[in-house]
């Protein structure tokens, strides 16, 4: 009887032997082909969260196309459409001219009414792996003014007045298939500035993140200051948002609630004034729509 | 005693070399650069992704053939396309891998012309996004002067029986069943 016993483990245990050999084969071919490491995909849907740039950039070839909307203070009510009369409006155009490297033409109509032109590099990538454990982004703009009114004409308006830059580095990482983060830190500069108490160069700290409440719709939020908060002396207020994402197939439809008028980060970034506290008078609905479209094979 | 004993033997030695194809090589066809193109056509837009990094083996004596392909390695004619098709509908983080197991039915080796399209039949389950299905797959097996074995197959996957859903608003651009076309091609290299 314990003859048979141990002789059953043995059947068992090369059954097992022969099974476990069958994979390794497999495993070994994979091995050889199948690369063990790639970059992290989708860790945003789009180019922003909401007010932030995400460390996403277009692939090589594709031109997305964004129309984006901050309307006027919801607090403005049903008179004027909860701010839609008061709407401020972005045409943005990215291009990817290769999968790293994007050249971005925007125009906002906001303020100054600057054109603006950046480049955005993808410095590093997730990978699957965990070798590199998140994604960097680095993106500088140029803005030029194209419209002056009331007493700004009174000043010389050079074209170098009218330029202001943005840097940004954004380091983001997809901890899951559901939940991303974003760390930001910015430096704005500007030629002109509202008050003798500002700067030229305003340095900003910021955080974003999404989270997927199923394959099409996330959750998003973004949060950014000028830091210290009262460096520029005039007690702006910090820039955030929530939002949702939507991606229909085509388009990422994003619809989200922010504090700041502005779409151009110059000044979305140094000179929001709505208060975080008051939901009542300074909150505002705002939408990005993004389409992408294929130009190159 | 000695019945168990022979009992086991039997079920052991049966289990091991499960239907031994009469006339067939001994080893294993091994395939590192299998092809395989997914095709969706609608009036509205057709889809094209290819792959030739799909690996199987192939075991002539008992005609058991394993495949293995990431789905990451589709290449698709737009970076957005691709990023949906991994992100949205296969899930590549969670299912990174479609696993075919199965058996290749109706070969007579003593009738194998060489360098000639045999027919043969696959059956076994097919894995795609997590899902299992059985599939009867119908291709041609061919064995080359030089050696090389291969076998092609084009076939139709429902998307649906995997799992793998469309939302409404791109289902005019999303066929509901999208057609495989499989090139897997090899030598042995495996002896034993």
């Amino acid at each position: 009887m314990r003859h048979s016993k141990s002789l059953i483990l043995a059947v068992l245990l090369l059954l097992l032997g022969s099974a476990a050999y069958a994979e390794d084969d497999m495993d070994a071919l994979m091995a050889q082909v199948a690369p063990q490491d790639g970059p992290v995909i989708a860790t945003f849907k789009s180019t922003r969260i909401i007010d932030m740039p995400t460390t996403e950039v277009v692939g090589k070839g594709d031109l997305n196309f964004s129309l984006s909307h901050h309307l006027g203070p919801i607090s403005t009510g049903p008179g004027q459409a909860f701010g839609l009369d008061m709407a401020k409006i972005r045409l943005q155009f990215e291009y990817g001219l290769t999968d790293r490297l994007q050249v971005e033409l925007g125009r906002t109509n906001d303020g100054f009414k600057p054109v603006d032109l950046s480049l955005k590099l993808r410095v590093l990538r997730q990978s699957t792996s965990g070798s590199m454990p998140v994604s960097l982004t680095v993106q500088a703009a140029g803005f030029y003014g194209t419209s002056f009114t009331g007493s700004d004409t009174l000043l010389d308006l050079t074209p170098v007045r009218r330029i202001s830059s943005t840097y940004h580095l954004l380091i983001a990482r997809k901890w899951n298939d559901k939940l991303s983060t974003e760390l930001m830190g910015a430096l704005v500069l500007r030629n002109l500035y509202p008050s003798v108490t500002d700067h030229f160069a305003t340095p900003i700290a910021g955080i974003g993140g999404r989270y997927k409440l199923s394959q099409r719709i996330a959750v998003t939020a973004d949060f950014a200051m000028i830091v210290p908060p009262t460096y520029n002396g005039q007690n702006y207020s910090p820039v955030a948002g929530i939002g949702l994402d939507m991606d229909t197939g085509g388009h990422i439809f994003q619809v989200f609630i922010c504090n700041s008028p502005w779409l151009n980060d110059d000044r979305l970034l140094t000179e929001t004034s709505g208060s975080l506290g008051d939901f009542g008078t300074d909150m505002r609905i705002g939408f990005q729509i993004n389409r992408t479209f294929a130009l190159g094979k | 005693m000695n019945r168990t004993l022979t009992t086991l033997l039997l079920l052991s030695a049966s289990l091991s070399c499960a239907a031994v194809v009469t006339g067939a090589p001994a080893g294993k066809v091994m395939c590192r650069d299998g092809y395989v193109k997914f095709f969706s056509k609608t009036p509205m837009e057709d889809i094209l992704a290819e792959t030739h990094t799909t690996v199987a083996i192939f075991e002539p004596s008992t005609a058991h053939l394993r495949v293995r392909m990431m789905i990451s390695s589709f290449v698709f004619p737009n970076h957005l396309m691709q990023e949906h098709f991994n992100e949205n509908y296969m899930e590549t983080d969670k299912f990174p891998m479609s696993i075919f197991e199965g058996t290749a039915q109706g070969l007579d080796w003593t009738k194998l012309k060489a360098g000639e399209a045999n027919p043969v039949t696959v059956s076994g389950d097919l894995e795609i996004h997590g899902v299992k299905k059985h599939y009867d797959v119908p291709g041609t097996f061919k064995l080359a002067a030089d050696g090389t074995y291969s076998g092609d197959a084009v076939f139709k996957v429902r998307i649906a029986d995997h799992g793998i859903k469309v939302p409404s608003i791109v289902t005019k651009n999303i066929a509901e069943e999208v057609e495989i076309t499989l090139h897997l091609q090899g030598k042995i290299e495996v002896t034993k």
